[in-house]
């Protein structure tokens, strides 16, 4: 019996707690669907530039189908406080990340932060950085957290809710419920979840009763995986990885202030960013649908529309 | 060498005073509510050079954020900028307007803290609906798959007790016809 | 109403023609097991078979104290060995359940010998595959989460709920036709004694009238029927949880049947090795002829094609296109390439071509095509699994997993858990079912009867079901 899971300002995005959707915004997401497969054929020429046989999403198309919606370009905003009562309801904030490829020099500074700060075992990656091959024969380095995505697959077979979503849109593990079946593993197609396989000198007593957001120490024989660093990120704090990217290369953006930062204090509106710099999610096709955005490229001069101001 | 000294210092003081007069702050910026949730950034330079105008607003989100742009206007014939700006977040917010010259150098800067009350917040409720598998059709399916299971345990469970049940009952029953 | 009914029952299935000196024959035959004393031998294999499993279980104490690690895992095999044990038991319960329910409905009358050996060889399977569950699990203790929290779009809690009914089925199923011969078996032992009162009680007091025994061939035919489409729909369950990944080698329509087939092949598999055990060690060759070796080899090597053939079709379709080629590449040639070919070897070719071979088309042929079938189809549980699991998914090296002793142990003593647990419970339960073998004469355990002969038997000897008996 876990009860901790009902803590303020955790609600629950289960299954159950979902009211009906109305068949607009339901519309909406089918055409945006068919519209994603189109852009996914159209654009398979960059998608090969990017990486072969790499899946990836542009977020214009996203954008572009949702003119009324978050995001795009035109900073208008069709939806009311009241249409997004109905429903699920959408927490204070909602967390997202954006991942500047162009910056990344695969230093790794951010994988060995969390893992300082969560305590980790050297094999647990949770934000972990590849050594990516594009078609041209040259590599670039692509950081993978867990993309906390909207719509997650590990979720959907976790067979006792262990894996739960929070209002701000963060998926997190319940490692007093967990029973470490590790199906979560095989569903998620990120790799992004770590499995608890050794008792050991590597979970010290730090002291502190570990909690939803910071699984910390980690329990042995459960799931631990990337938790966005929800408990800085709510106290005006960025995530461990980010703040020690020494490249600027991670943002930590929140979608409904509409802002993103990284670790240089380059603030960005976020979907502007995204739009202007050709974001793209990983793995999209799978409907997922991440919250963590790639903008790729490696070592290009940077028009971000940063600025420090 | 006294003269020379003066015409230098002379000189040097009005290159100065030239360069005073350049990065002097002749740009002013204003912001009212404008129509439904929005709000109007104006903006006018003061130096005729001013060719475009970058608005700015700051967050106070993450410690250590900074300005972020929030839009570009081109500066018209009276040296005037205007942008319109749907804010995300309600509170003090400083805003910033920089007034560019053709060559993208800086002419004139302004800074000026608003109190925003409205924030539609441009975040869609489809942003994040997806159907989860037991929505609608699926948790009809479950229900059907409990109910076969049902019938199955009670089949089972049933034949097994009419069995244990049934079985003593016909032997006494047998036993007392003999 | 009933009469008519009952009557018509009773047609079917009263005995055919009394004949005491077989009557005896089956009695002493399927008791032997109960009323003979164990050997030294018997002995022997038992305390060397606990000893396994008692290692097995102090394995697992071992991997709980000191994480799953010590079993071979890590993130990129984070499913392996213990995942295909569970897959592999459950998988020949099957095979035992479903030979003796398709053979009971269909009305084999040859099958009479085989059915309490394959039914009690499913009964310990499945528990013991069901055990499997819990090295498994990172946190076996809290596995009643499943019960308290279910998530019913977890193909996990399907899995459960499959498994939970099935075990249930498999344990009526071994339970039910045993009534008649414990009615039988408490009146061999010496009265008084722990043995026979456990065996009077188990009786249900069954004194084999025609009524008792309509109700209980009822019975039995609505659970043959029901146990087929459950087991299959557990070996569909169980596929669907890797198929319902999005894993490339996982993702397959192909899954269910090609479980649901794997799970029979190795199943009747362990019935012909099961039968051959317990007709070398009680002497049954009487009962247990080589033509049941041979049916059932023909029952196991249309399986075994039937499972090529799928195994030929999952990977045609996901190598072809190019796309998901990686797991395809590690079988056949990379990593797995082993395992692979052994069980292309030792679980197609060979098995099959001792069915085919004139020469070996007999108990022990059969035999050793069983063994090598369990084997390799157990291989291939492994094959299936690890390279889907082991591919990187988005860059990077494959994961490897490692055996190490404590895994190695563990499904040890699951292996000889099988032998144990059938030694154990057929010291207590009659090895043949005396009832079925009675119903189905001297001629039934040697080959089919046929309905001519079925039909003048049964008008010879049945008695009008007397008016007081059918009310
Ligand atoms: S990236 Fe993986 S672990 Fe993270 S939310 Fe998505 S499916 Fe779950
Ligand atoms: S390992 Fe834990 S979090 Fe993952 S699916 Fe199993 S119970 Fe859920």
């Amino acid at each position: 019996m876990d009860e901790r899971v009902g803590e303020s300002g955790m609600k629950l995005l289960f299954n159950k707690n979902q009211g009906d959707i109305n068949g607009d915004s339901e519309k909406t997401s089918e055409v945006s669907r068919r519209k994603f497969l189109k852009i996914v054929g159209m654009s398979a020429g960059s998608v090969a530039a990017v990486g072969a046989g790499i899946e990836l999403i542009p977020y214009r198309a996203w954008a572009d189908s949702n003119p009324n919606g978050w995001g795009g370009n035109s900073g208008v905003s069709g939806m009311s406080a009241a249409t997004m009562g109905s429903g699920q309801e959408v927490g204070n904030h909602q967390w997202a990340m954006v991942i500047d490829l162009r910056n990344c020099d695969g230093c790794k500074s951010c994988t060995a932060a969390c893992q300082k700060a969560h305590y980790l075992t050297e094999d647990q990656t949770w934000i972990r950085v590849f050594e990516m091959g594009d078609s041209q024969g040259n590599s670039y380095f692509m950081p993978r957290p867990c993309m906390q995505c909207e719509n997650p697959p590990c979720l959907d077979v976790c067979p006792v809710h262990a894996t739960f979503r929070t209002d701000q849109g963060v998926v997190l593990v319940n490692q007093g419920r967990c029973i470490g079946c590790r199906m979560c593993m095989a569903a998620c197609p990120y790799q992004a979840r770590y499995f608890n396989w050794k008792a050991g000198a590597k979970y010290p007593d730090t002291g502190v009763f570990p909690t939803l957001k910071f699984p910390v120490p980690q329990r042995l024989g459960t799931v631990g995986k990337c938790t966005f660093c929800v408990g800085n990120l709510n106290h005006g704090l960025m995530s461990e990885c980010a703040s020690a990217c020494p490249m600027g290369t991670i943002y930590n953006g929140d979608m409904i202030t509409d802002v993103a930062i990284n670790s240089m204090g380059n603030t960005v509106k976020l979907s502007k960013f995204l739009y202007d710099n050709d974001a793209v999610a990983y793995k999209d096709e799978n409907n997922t649908h991440p919250r963590v955005w790639y903008i790729p490229g490696h070592g290009q001069n940077l028009d971000t529309n940063a600025t420090t101001g | 060498m006294k003269k020379l000294l003066a015409i230098l210092l002379i000189v040097a003081l009005s290159i100065m005073g030239s360069s005073f007069a350049q990065a002097a702050p002749v740009g002013s910026l204003s912001v009212t509510q404008g129509s439904g949730d929005s709000l109007n950034l104006s903006g006018s330079c003061g130096a005729s050079n001013c060719t475009s105008a970058t608005f700015y607003a700051k967050s106070n989100q993450f410690a250590g954020s900074n300005f972020m742009q929030i839009g570009q206007a081109q500066v018209d014939s009276v040296g005037k900028a205007q942008i319109s700006y749907t804010p995300t977040w309600t509170g003090n917010t400083p805003f910033k307007v920089n007034f560019l010259g053709a060559g993208g150098s800086l002419i004139a800067t302004q800074t000026l803290t608003f109190d925003v009350v409205k924030d539609p917040s441009g975040f869609p409720q489809s942003a994040i609906q997806f159907q989860r598998p037991l929505d609608s059709t699926g948790a009809i399916f479950v229900k059907i798959l409990l109910t076969i299971v049902a019938l199955v345990w009670l089949t089972l469970l049933g034949s097994f007790f009419l069995v244990v049940i049934r079985v003593p009952k016909l032997s006494k029953q047998a036993s007392e016809e003999k | 109403m009933t009469s008519t009914l009952e009557k018509k029952e009773i047609d079917k299935i009263t005995v055919i023609a009394p004949d005491p000196s077989w009557e005896s024959e089956v009695r002493e035959a399927a008791m032997r097991s109960i009323v003979t004393k164990p050997g030294k031998n018997w002995w022997i294999a038992v305390s060397l078979l606990s000893l396994v499993v008692v290692a097995g279980v102090g394995a697992w104490i071992y991997q709980l104290k000191h994480g799953m690690n010590s079993a071979g895992y890590n993130d990129q095999a984070f499913w392996a060995v213990y995942i295909a044990d569970v897959v592999a038991f459950i998988g020949v319960s099957y095979g035992g359940a479903v030979v003796s329910a398709i053979l009971r409905l269909s009305g084999q009358s040859w099958r009479a010998p085989l059915t309490r050996l394959s039914e009690g060889m499913a009964l310990v399977t499945v528990l013991i595959g069901g055990a499997f569950i819990f090295p498994h699990l990172g946190r076996p203790e809290r596995f009643l989460n499943i019960v308290a929290y279910p998530n019913f779009s977890s193909p996990l809690v399907w899995d459960f709920i499959a498994i939970a009914t099935y075990t249930l089925a498999t344990a009526i199923f071994f339970y039910l036709p045993l009534i008649p011969d414990m009615a039988v078996a408490k009146n061999l032992v010496d009265t008084g004694g722990k043995r026979a009162r456990l065996f009077s009680i188990l009786s249900l007091n069954w004194m084999g009238t025609k009524r008792q025994r309509v109700l209980l061939h009822r019975v039995l035919t609505i659970i043959s029927l029901i146990i087929i489409p459950l087991a299959v729909s557990v070996h569909s369950v169980l596929s669907w949880a890797f198929a319902l990944t999005s894993r490339p080698g996982w993702m397959e329509s192909v899954f269910p049947p090609y479980f649901v087939i794997a799970a029979l092949y190795s199943g009747t598999a362990l019935v012909i090795v099961t039968i051959y055990a317990f007709r070398k060690g009680y002497k049954l060759e009487r009962f247990i002829t080589d033509r049941h070796f041979v049916r059932l080899g023909y029952m196991m090597a249309a399986l075994g094609l039937v499972y090529a053939y799928l195994t030929v079709a999952d990977m045609l379709t996901e190598g072809y296109t190019g796309i998901t080629t990686g797991w395809i590449q590690q079988t056949i040639t990379g990593k797995y390439a082993i395992p692979f070919w052994f069980y292309v070897i030792a679980g197609e070719i060979v098995p099959i071509a001792l069915v085919v071979m004139k020469k070996t088309r007999n108990a022990t042929g059969m035999t050793v095509a069983g063994v090598l079938v369990v084997i390799s189809l157990w291989v291939k549980r492994i094959v299936i699994i690890l390279p889907a699991a082991t591919q990187p998914l988005i860059s990077g090296q494959w994961g490897s997993y490692h055996f190490t002793w404590v895994s190695i142990t563990v499904t040890l003593a699951g292996v000889a858990a099988i032998p144990l647990l059938l030694m154990i419970l057929f010291r207590f339960i009659p090895l043949m079912s005396i009832d079925e073998m009675e119903d189905a004469g001297p001629l039934g355990s040697i080959e089919q009867i046929s309905k001519e002969t079925l039909k003048a038997a049964r008008e010879e000897s049945i008695p009008e079901p007397s008016k007081e008996e059918s009310k």
